[in-house]
């Protein structure tokens, strides 16, 4: 069956391929030449329509363009598409907006890309030889890096074109640690990113613990593991609880999501950062200790004996339904166990990540980076206007873009209080009945483009703010181990063998903490097991990388 | 000897011309059915064989910008994809579960609708037979996801098997942490999904059996199971064995889908199969080469299965697939 697949897949390949390159050949020509020089030169406000006097005409360039223009992008679907959203929200829907403002319509070709990783059908499209104006996917991983997307000839260098994005290049000079982590190795640009601009952007999961069984018990929220038993225990026995906690396992290395639990040990999963130093999270000493401590709370059933095979919504339904105390949640979720128990006594808190004793402070928490390379769009070695692609994509940078990109329309979603932008009644008790949250998603840009992303707890209820806020963990900028971009060799080593350690240190993270395997008695047996796999040959290319982020110009 | 070889080709040689000129009358007077038949060689050969000449990606390190014949071969003579998962130090325990899973599922999950079709079709109630029958089909139209999440619910230590369990007095498990288990929870979905649907085959073969058989057998005295034994059996067995060869074809294949949705790290042990691992590892890597070595080494093993147990089935029962 899987060969028949893959012959399959091979040919529906070449006949997206052949299909694909033809109706391309045909299409880009009238629509990149719709949107060749001339038009970006007399856009606005002048009457010099001619060619080659962009020098000249910088200062007086404004959006939008006149006459308007088209640029193709990867998508799934029509950016403008509608349909499934209420009528009342066409006239200020985001992507319109954004069009009328900037004169640019996207067209969609081909595919988009993941995340994180490059989807099968962006690869094809790659392979295709025609790519559209502007191509949005994670560059960063890219293998070989987006300096290879560049030598091998998908996307442009923006250094040389500077000028053409004023807005964004004004944003680096005001955030020099933003352009550090926007640049290879060699200091090009080579994508407009998506960049959480919010400190508070970084945090979306973490511990909550139920306040109104805390009050009744006075009991503090914890801020020491012993503490945390403690809670637990009480929790355990004076509600008569099966478990008092739980999370789905892959949050012990995925996202850092439970690192405002292990930070109580120094320990996070895979790497992390100190001073200057990359470290391996269980090569570190503090990874015995939590595994230890998670291993005790299992054992006495204070851990839900379920948490390796269950999924989110479980997680939310045990904790709304007070089948557990405490859970490791996103915050979405959180809101809806709030949501769910609402008009009771129900009440819920953040929990700070863990101070180490040792150190005597918090290292870690959740983080989502402020550049990961998600999202980011670039332009690639096809489009024929570099100049207005450029322009365009600048637009959400520039002080109005950023307020558009965040608020929405002034006087609609948001309005000038004081000179601090504020959402408005429409947002709050918007006619239609839609939450807060639907309407930003509909009125603003907000995420997931080459965009900024700014008030992130804007627009949430204060019970999910409260929630939040406790989350949000500084020093854990200082930690996390930034998107470094692999050498192609490298790329190769860390395929090779970290595939075969994540895999060994997932598998063991499990038995230790479930038991089938001692701290005591295993620990060294697993430390050099993870040598045999090559875990410093992965360490050191993690080191290099980081070492050459860390030389990058500011 | 030379005499002998020369005349051996020429008269091959005018066997060719006879053929040729008898093909050239018959394409001239049913040159439509020539051209009703084009469309399916056209298909075969750009869809079937033509994409074969992608499969030298395995021995090269593809890129999409270079192209499939563009792509630079890989270390050790092009076989370094091959090497490289074989020497995997989890080669072996991948080998083995995927090896076991299908074992399994061939050993219980391929009897089951023929003993499934048997008992439906010994079922004299028309009304209950078919109801039982829409029963059993109903779970293959349910998607992969959908049972995964039932089942994972089902296992844990308060899901339905456990409270099932307690009341026979056994202590709670959560059954998809147990390495012990996955394997009996795996095949046995698998059968409980795709009983029904498989049997429909059996159930095709034993209605072509001529009733006066039967009659004629039960006139000799035989009972119930004598005639299932005698005469059901022997009838569907050429169905049985060909299903049998193309089963033992898949030995290698087992998907990543139904795996990853059901297993988590602890239980890797036993749960971890080629594909998943291949899965996890293009996550890091889009290694299209690396898969395609993998697939294209699991394919020459199910190639090798499917003629080995095709040469022992012509010599034991002498039905085979060719």
């Amino acid at each position: 069956m899987n060969q028949k697949k893959l012959l399959r897949v091979i040919s529906m390949i070449m006949l997206l391929v052949l299909t694909t390159s033809l109706l391309l050949s045909c299409q880009s020509t009238p629509t990149t030449t719709g949107s060749t020089t001339g038009q970006t030169t007399t856009g606005a406000t002048t009457t010099k329509g001619t060619t080659g006097a962009t020098t000249t005409e910088k200062e007086v360039f404004s959006y939008p363009f006149d006459p308007p223009i088209k640029l193709t992008i990867n998508r799934d679907n029509s950016p403008y598409d509608v349909s499934n959203i209420d009528p009342a929200f066409h006239d200020v829907f985001a992507w319109n907006v954004y069009k009328e403002k900037t004169g640019v319509e996207l067209e969609v070709v081909g595919a988009s890309s993941g995340a994180y990783e490059m989807s099968e059908s962006f690869l094809l499209l790659l392979a295709s030889g025609d790519y559209p104006d502007l191509m949005q996917a994670n560059w960063i991983r890219f293998p070989g890096g987006p300096q290879a997307a560049m030598d091998d000839g998908y996307i442009i260098e923006l250094t040389p074109y500077q000028e053409y994005f004023p807005a964004l290049m004004q944003v680096y000079a005001e955030h020099p640690d933003w352009y550090q982590m926007v640049q290879t190795d060699d200091n090009k640009l080579y994508n407009f990113p998506y960049l959480r601009g919010d400190p508070d952007a970084h945090t979306e999961t973490g511990m909550v613990i139920r306040q109104d069984w805390l009050d009744a018990l006075n009991l503090e929220v914890p801020t020491t593991i012993d503490e945390l038993t403690e809670v637990f225990r009480a929790f355990k026995n004076e509600y008569g609880l099966a478990s008092a906690f739980t999370f789905e396992m892959r949050w012990l290395w995925l996202e850092w999501a439970s690192a405002g639990l292990s930070s109580a040990y120094g320990y996070t999963y895979p790497f992390f950062v100190n001073d200057g130093e990359v470290k391996f999270g269980p090569l570190e000493p503090g990874f015995k200790a939590f595994m230890a401590q998670m291993a005790s709370w299992y054992e006495e059933q204070l851990l839900d004996p379920d948490f390796p095979s269950i999924n989110k919504a479980t997680v939310q339904s045990k904790f709304a339904s007070g089948e557990v105390g405490v859970a490791i949640q996103q915050l979405n979720n959180v809101i809806g166990c709030i949501e769910a128990n609402a008009g009771t006594d129900y009440k819920v808190s953040g929990v700070p990540s863990f101070k180490n004793p040792a150190t005597g402070d918090a290292m870690f928490s959740h983080y989502y980076q402020t550049y990961d390379g998600s999202f980011g769009v670039a332009i690639s070695t096809k489009c024929d206007d570099i100049e207005s692609a450029a322009r365009f994509l600048d637009y959400l940078y520039t002080e109005e873009g950023q307020l558009f990109s965040t608020y929405g329309t002034e006087g609609v979603s948001y309005e000038m209080v004081n000179g601090e932008p504020t959402f408005t009644d429409y947002l709050w008790n918007n006619p239609t009945g839609a939450t807060p949250g639907e309407v930003k998603g509909r009125v603003s840009m907000g995420a997931n483009y080459a965009v900024i992303r700014w008030a992130f707890t804007g627009h949430m209820l204060d019970y999910a703010k409260v929630v939040h806020k406790e989350w949000v963990n500084e020093n854990m900028a200082n930690h996390v181990y930034p998107a470094t971009t692999f050498t192609s060799i490298e790329a190769a080593i860390v395929s090779r063998n970290f595939t075969n350690i994540d895999t060994y240190c997932k598998e063991s993270i499990a038995k230790f903490v479930t038991g089938q395997w001692n701290t005591t008695t295993d620990y060294d047996a697993f430390i050099s097991q993870l040598e045999s796999y090559g875990v410093q040959s992965v360490l050191d290319v993690y080191q290099a990388a980081y070492d050459r982020f860390a030389a990058r110009s500011r | 000897m030379a005499q002998h070889l020369s005349t051996g080709y020429l008269t091959r040689q005018g066997k060719l011309q006879r053929f040729k000129s008898r093909l050239v009358t018959d394409m001239k007077h049913n040159y439509t059915l020539y051209l009703l038949v084009l469309p399916v060689i056209a298909y075969y050969i750009v869809f079937r064989y033509f994409p074969i000449g992608g499969i030298q990606i395995a021995f090269k390190d593809y890129k999409p910008a270079l192209g499939i014949f563009g792509s630079p071969w890989t270390i050790h003579y092009g076989f370094g994809h091959f090497i490289d998962f074989v020497t995997n130090p989890y080669f072996e325990r991948l080998l083995r579960n995927t090896v076991l899973i299908s074992f399994y599922s061939l050993l219980f999950g391929f009897p089951a609708p023929i003993v499934l079709a048997i008992m439906l079709s010994e079922l004299r109630g028309r009304k209950y037979k078919k109801v039982v029958q829409t029963l059993t089909y109903f779970p293959h139209f349910i998607s992969t996801v959908v049972v995964c999440g039932i089942i994972t619910q089902f296992a844990l230590s308060d899901g339905l098997f456990n409270q099932i369990g307690q009341l026979f007095g056994a202590q709670p498990v959560s059954f998809l942490q147990k390495p012990e288990y996955f394997r009996t929870i795996y095949v046995g979905s698998g059968i409980w999904q795709g009983v029904g649907w498989s049997s429909i085959i059996y159930l095709a073969a034993i209605a072509s059996v001529n009733s006066e058989v039967y009659e004629a057998a039960a006139l000799d005295g035989a009972g119930r199971m004598r005639r299932i034994i005698h005469v059901t059996l022997p009838h569907i067995e050429p169905t049985i064995v060909l299903m049998l060869i193309m089963s033992v074809g898949n030995i290698m294949n087992v998907g990543s889908e139904k795996v990853l949705l059901l297993y988590n790290p602890s239980i890797y042990e036993t749960a971890d199969v080629i594909s998943t691992y291949v899965y996890r590892r293009g996550l890091l890597e889009f290694n299209f080469s690396f898969s395609t070595a993998v697939n294209l080494m699991n394919s020459v093993i199910n190639f090798l299965m499917v003629l080995g147990a095709n040469a022992i089935s012509r010599k034991v029962s002498e039905t085979s697939l060719f």
